[in-house]
């Protein structure tokens, strides 16, 4: 794989870069981007597979124009971040997906979920992160829209947990941060953030964790299985660590 | 001067800035050069070589107890060696891929009788070896390119992206389309045309044009990847430099494709 950033200069050969030890650091502006093979590969050294069977239409670029990204293209997209800048987000419609094939085991780990509002917050159903299998059944966990607020569940393939945000959904082009933690006692704590304003939260009572997510089960971006419950959202980056949640940890960008 | 190491600040492992160097090894530059047709002289064309540049970072290290020394050497060493993407507090928006060394101790000493706590901790030093000699944009950038050329604003070194090219009419085979390279003065530095031989590009299908690893891959609409390197079949890779511009009137190079349906994705880079 190489380890070069993906857009550069002109470099020189370099040694190794030193993976993370997160279970899943995806930041779209840090990858390896192999045009040989279509392969990226995160900073957690996971390889990511993304797909895409139609056009998008309407991606801005940075200089505010549009185009139109053709199939298996990532749509990558400038978007406002917090009014001084601009942000190298990758946009994906419904027929947008990433899977980064893992084989992690159940166990206290938190993480945060970066995006820029595209659409999903009004809907129902449309899952923007998930560690579940094709079909999407069985032990697992996912963040996903419930009609007018965000939503974490977390399933031990027995009994389900969810937690709710207590607010209204984001505007279209608002900034947000996801930030959440499923405790060792498998109880969720679930964080939202608009625009860098004030954290909303939700929890819940513990659920024993399962020995092993259900068979198959994949970190997949913009979708819950295989083709179930897509989303429309420009995503910025996805951290998953072991352990209980260090928020002041977790926020820094690697 | 606040140093973070992926992110992570030397505080988090112990370690408080005492000093930084200048950047040392001045780096050793030059160009290749490119004759163009009804031009006296010559033009800068395809890249720019750079020495690798060092600096060496003097720090304390704290530790807990005068026996605690070495563990807190060994920790501190083992986060921070290798690899990493170092950024300073007064640019918090470029990182510098750097490889860190491990720590070493350049002031001991041995305890003794009289020694106090307080003397504890350890006066440490450690490189960082920058390959590149630049830094990088936090941000990549992409934009969609035309006919007549788009401005590409870089840093002062130069940037190879990758270009992705599509079609709204299929590119048939034999067909040769070309993108072109100019400096802002309108002359054409650099360009690469490509005569699509064994494969069509149809509406859904695009190219990639990896400037920096220079490939040239074929993507068709159901996801298959074909080397098409062979398809270029006049002019050469180029990088997109602001020597090429006026980047003080923020006036760049401009990239523009024959036909069809591209955009440039690059991030900027900084000499040091």
């Amino acid at each position: 794989m190489s380890l070069m950033p993906p857009v550069g200069s002109v470099m020189s050969s370099v040694n190794l870069t030193v993976l993370c030890r997160d279970l899943l650091n995806f930041d779209c502006a840090d990858v390896a981007w192999d045009a040989d093979s279509g392969q990226f590969v995160d900073a957690s050294g996971h390889i990511g597979v993304f797909t895409r069977g139609a056009d998008l239409a309407s991606v801005q670029d940075v200089t505010g124009d549009t185009y139109t990204a053709q199939p298996r293209q990532p749509a990558w997209e400038m978007n406002d971040w917090n009014g001084t800048r601009d942000a190298f987000t990758c946009r994906m419609g419904t027929s947008d997906r990433f899977v980064f094939a893992t084989n992690v085991l159940p166990q206290a780990m938190h993480g945060l979920c970066e995006f820029v509002e595209a659409g999903s917050a009004n809907d129902s159903g449309e899952t923007l992160l998930a560690l579940t299998n094709d079909a999407a059944t069985g032990a697992g966990i996912y963040w996903a829209s419930g009609g007018s607020r965000y939503r974490m569940v977390y399933s031990n393939g027995i009994s389900d947990v969810q937690a709710d945000i207590p607010v209204t959904a984001p505007a279209i082009g608002a900034r947000v941060l996801f930030v959440w933690e499923l405790s060792a006692s498998g109880a969720l704590d679930f964080r939202q953030q608009v625009n860098g304003g004030t954290w909303r939260s939700d929890t819940t009572e513990s659920l024993s964790l399962p020995t092993a997510w259900a068979s198959g089960a994949s970190w997949r971006i913009n979708r819950r299985g295989a083709t179930a419950n897509p989303a429309e959202q420009a995503f910025r980056r996805v951290v998953v660590r072991a352990g209980p949640l260090d928020l002041d940890s977790l926020l820094l960008r690697r | 001067m606040p140093l973070s190491f992926d992110g992570v600040p030397a505080s988090a492992v112990g370690l408080s800035i005492a000093g930084l160097t200048r950047w040392l090894d001045a780096p050793v530059i030059r160009r290749e050069y490119t004759a163009v047709d009804g031009l006296y002289g010559a033009a800068p064309s395809m890249r720019r070589y750079s020495e690798p540049r060092e600096m060496i970072v003097n720090a304390w290290l704290s530790v807990a107890s005068l026996s605690a020394r070495m563990d807190a050497l060994t920790t501190a060493s083992n986060a921070l060696a290798g690899m990493r993407r170092v950024r300073t507090d007064d640019a918090p928006t470029r990182f510098m891929q750097c490889e860190v060394s491990p720590l070493r101790e350049v002031e001991s000493v041995s305890p003794k009788i009289a020694m106090t706590e307080t003397g504890k901790r350890l006066a440490v030093a450690f490189s960082l070896t920058n390959y590149h000699a630049v830094s990088f944009d936090e941000e990549p950038r992409i934009v969609a390119l035309d006919d007549v050329g788009v401005p590409i604003a870089v840093g002062s070194a130069p940037s190879a992206g990758v270009l992705f090219w599509g079609t709204s009419s299929t590119w048939s085979i034999g067909v040769s389309r070309t993108v072109s390279y100019y400096s802002n003065a309108g002359v054409l530095y650099g360009s690469m045309t490509l005569t699509a031989a064994d494969l069509s590009v149809g509406t859904g299908d695009h190219l990639e044009l990896d400037f920096a690893r220079r490939y040239i891959t074929h993507v068709d609409s159901g996801g298959t990847r074909t080397n098409v390197r062979s398809w270029l079949s006049a002019g050469g890779w180029f990088a997109v430099d602001a020597a090429d511009g006026d980047p003080a009137a923020a006036r760049w190079p401009r990239l523009a494709i024959s036909s069809g349906l591209a955009q440039y994705t690059y991030r900027r880079a900084w000499t040091l």
